[in-house]
């Protein structure tokens, strides 16, 4: 029986999980929201962490009900992701590592995103979209590694959805992109925004800036912002899917794996 | 410490900062230098830093060219050396036996 603990704080939230032979015994975190109109920022997301890792910590082992002899490794996000807060969680995973005298292992955030949603899944050999507020791409697994099809050749999906909640300024609460999704709901018309695909990339950037040129006279009379949330999402899904079918076809896949979070 | 206005000739930086922390023992302090000494400074930064041990201390050393900089890295080395010492508090002394 293989016990492991992972430390995970590369972009706002901070998570600290227990595995023991691939079944989850905890997995608590905290979630660093800033007020609506703000994004997060490297050394307040720290300053975060910071403050809650050892509680977080301490709750892993509680609710898991393991002590620090049973661990068998600590793991820990070594990147991608942003500088200050990995640093700060990296600290703790090592120090505890030594204290426990357990050996430590550096994750890639992206890899430990695919493991985890296909644990969760059971999901075999899928095609992967990997979609959250820092990555967007489109993976399979070939040759003994994950190969990366197809991606954004410039900002993240969620990037994109969270400065959009910031331009709306939507609550942050519980995160941008679900109350855009609560918006989109409602939405009636659809706004024509540029859909940007190239083979087997994406690009948003464009969309985006044509919105923020557009957005206050939609608003003036033209469009709600359920409308924008709704078109927004229409347009970006659709890209994904274009080239996550272009992955399938080339690969002969049988099964998609969305992981998000 | 004077402050001279850094020219393209220089090399050395104008401030630098000793800190000395203790720790309640020297596995401890070795267990705090192995934690914090992984991490380079970004590659924009202005400030060197230079960490070693000394006994049950963990020495620092900073150097930067203004006063700002000195600040922003002695502040962000600081948290995460609290962090450490809150960590090895809190986590050091658990002996449990196995469930």
């Amino acid at each position: 029986m293989v016990v492991t603990i992972g430390f995970e704080g590369s972009a706002n939230k901070i998570g600290i999980g227990i595995i023991r032979d691939g079944e989850v015994l905890s997995n608590p975190r905290r979630t660093y929201i800033t007020p609506p109109g703000e994004g997060f920022q490297p050394s307040a997301t720290a300053r975060h962490h910071q403050a809650h890792v050892l509680d977080v910590l301490q709750e892993a082992l509680d609710i898991a009900k393991i002590t620090p002899d049973q661990i068998d490794a600590v793991c820990y996000t070594k990147g991608p992701g942003m500088g200050a807060p990995l640093v700060s969680v990296a600290v703790v995973a090592r120090t505890v590592a030594q204290l426990w005298q357990k050996p430590i292992i550096g994750v890639n955030h992206c890899i430990g995103h695919i493991e985890m949603a296909r644990l969760i899944t059971g999901a075999d050999d899928p095609t992967v979209l990997y979609v959250s507020g820092g990555n967007t791409q489109v993976i399979a697994y070939s040759e003994r590694r994950y190969q990366i099809f197809g991606e954004t050749i410039d900002m993240a999906i969620g990037n994109c959805f969270d400065r959009l909640a910031r331009l709306l300024k939507l609550s942050n609460d519980p995160s941008p992109g679900y109350n855009i999704e609560q918006m989109a709901k409602r939405g009636q018309r659809l706004v024509r925004l540029p859909y940007v695909v190239k083979g087997m990339d994406v690009s948003f950037s464009g969309m985006l800036s044509f919105i923020e040129e557009r957005l206050d006279k939609w608003l003036a009379g033209e469009y709600t912002p359920q409308d924008i949330c709704f078109s927004l999402q229409e347009t970006a899904f659709a890209m994904l899917v274009e080239t996550t079918e272009r992955a399938m076809a080339l690969t002969g896949s049988q099964e998609v794996l969305i992981s998000d979070r | 410490m004077a402050a001279r206005l850094l020219s393209d000739a220089d090399t050395m930086s104008a401030l630098t900062l000793r800190l000395e922390v203790p720790f309640e023992s020297e596995q401890h302090a070795q267990i705090a230098y192995n934690s914090l000494r992984v991490d380079r400074e970004p590659s924009r930064a202005t400030t060197r830093r230079q960490l070693s041990v000394a006994a049950d201390r963990l020495v620092a050393h900073l150097e930067a060219p203004d006063a700002r900089s000195l600040r922003t890295a002695a502040n962000a080395l600081l948290d995460l050396v609290v962090l450490v010492c809150r960590t090895l508090e809190r986590f050091g002394a658990e002996r449990h036996a196995a469930v």
